[in-house]
């Protein structure tokens, strides 16, 4: 043991007796009540706090419960439904004849268009 | 009560004013929390809630229980105080009166003392003041031998230093 722990263990040792001298008596310390029960008022604050403390839990829960139902409510989007931005740039003139099957436009006296017409000795 | 229980008090009253100093270092030197910590200590382990299982001394266990009731009881005091706003670290100062009248030197090394993180404080405690080994006072503060020879030796030299310049002034 150095000289300083020496020093160091009387000193403790000097503390630890005069802590030994003001130990209560032990059958006294047994039946004893605790000296620093809790009172009343303090029950009160400890329970006044657990139930604030329930209400701000049930409000926060509630309320996010509801912003959660809110965003739920929302029409989901359809994968189907969507339309790239730059689509229109393969809607190029004619390309509906890819698409359609051509009709020729047919004129108002069509009925008779294959059969010449006199034009001698037709008074005009 | 049964005869495990009388041996258990007789144990209990062996050691009852070393206990004593050792709850009052645990409890920041609060004569008041000191007894509460140490009543409720004994009737843990003559009611059977703490159990002796012989793995180490009996000394030893004791102040295990001491030294976790006194923790326990400090974090109580903390979530209280969180709750209410008035958690009180600086312990009963009515209950501190009394022992202020110790002699200069004793003073120094408690105001010494208390300046160390609390492992530190526990170890220094159980080996000089209780006269405890490196290994007894690991496992009274169920940490590893390695552990406890660190605190050791940090808080020797800690309080070394503190205590020095005081003791030439």
């Amino acid at each position: 043991m150095t000289p300083e722990e020496r020093e160091l263990s009387r000193l403790f040792e000097a503390e630890r007796r005069a802590d030994e001298s003001a130990a209560p008596d032990l059958d006294a310390l047994l039946v004893r009540r605790p000296r620093r029960p809790r009172s009343a008022g303090r029950r009160i604050a400890l329970t006044t706090a657990a139930a604030l403390a329930s209400l701000v839990t049930v409000a926060v829960l509630l309320v996010r419960g509801a912003a959660h139902r809110a965003a739920s409510a929302e029409p989901p989007l359809q994968l189907a439904d969507w339309q790239s931005p730059t689509d229109f740039l393969l809607d190029t003139p004619g390309s509906e004849l890819l698409t359609q099957i051509p009709t020729l436009s047919v004129p108002p006296d069509a009925g008779n268009a294959g059969v010449p017409q006199p034009t001698k000795g037709v008074a005009r | 009560m049964t005869a495990n229980a009388s041996e258990l008090k007789a144990e209990i009253e062996r050691l009852h004013t070393a206990g004593f100093a050792w709850a009052l270092a645990c409890c920041g030197r609060d004569r008041e929390r000191a007894e509460d910590v140490l009543q409720t200590s004994y009737l843990k382990i003559l009611d059977g809630r703490a159990r002796f299982a012989g793995r180490s001394s009996f000394k030893t266990y004791l102040f295990g229980v001491i030294r976790r009731t006194a923790s326990e009881e400090r974090r109580r005091a903390v979530l209280s105080g969180l709750l209410l706003g008035r958690y009180r670290n600086e312990g009963n100062p009515g209950s501190r009166a009394a022992a202020d009248a110790a002699p200069i030197e004793i003073l120094a090394l408690r105001s010494a003392v208390e300046s160390l993180p609390r492992r530190q404080r526990e170890i220094l405690h159980l080996v000089f003041a209780m006269g405890m080994t490196l290994r007894e006072a690991a496992d009274t503060l169920s940490i590893s031998i390695g552990s406890a020879a660190r605190h050791y030796h940090r808080g020797k030299s800690r309080l070394a230093s503190v205590l020095s310049p005081r003791s030439r002034g």
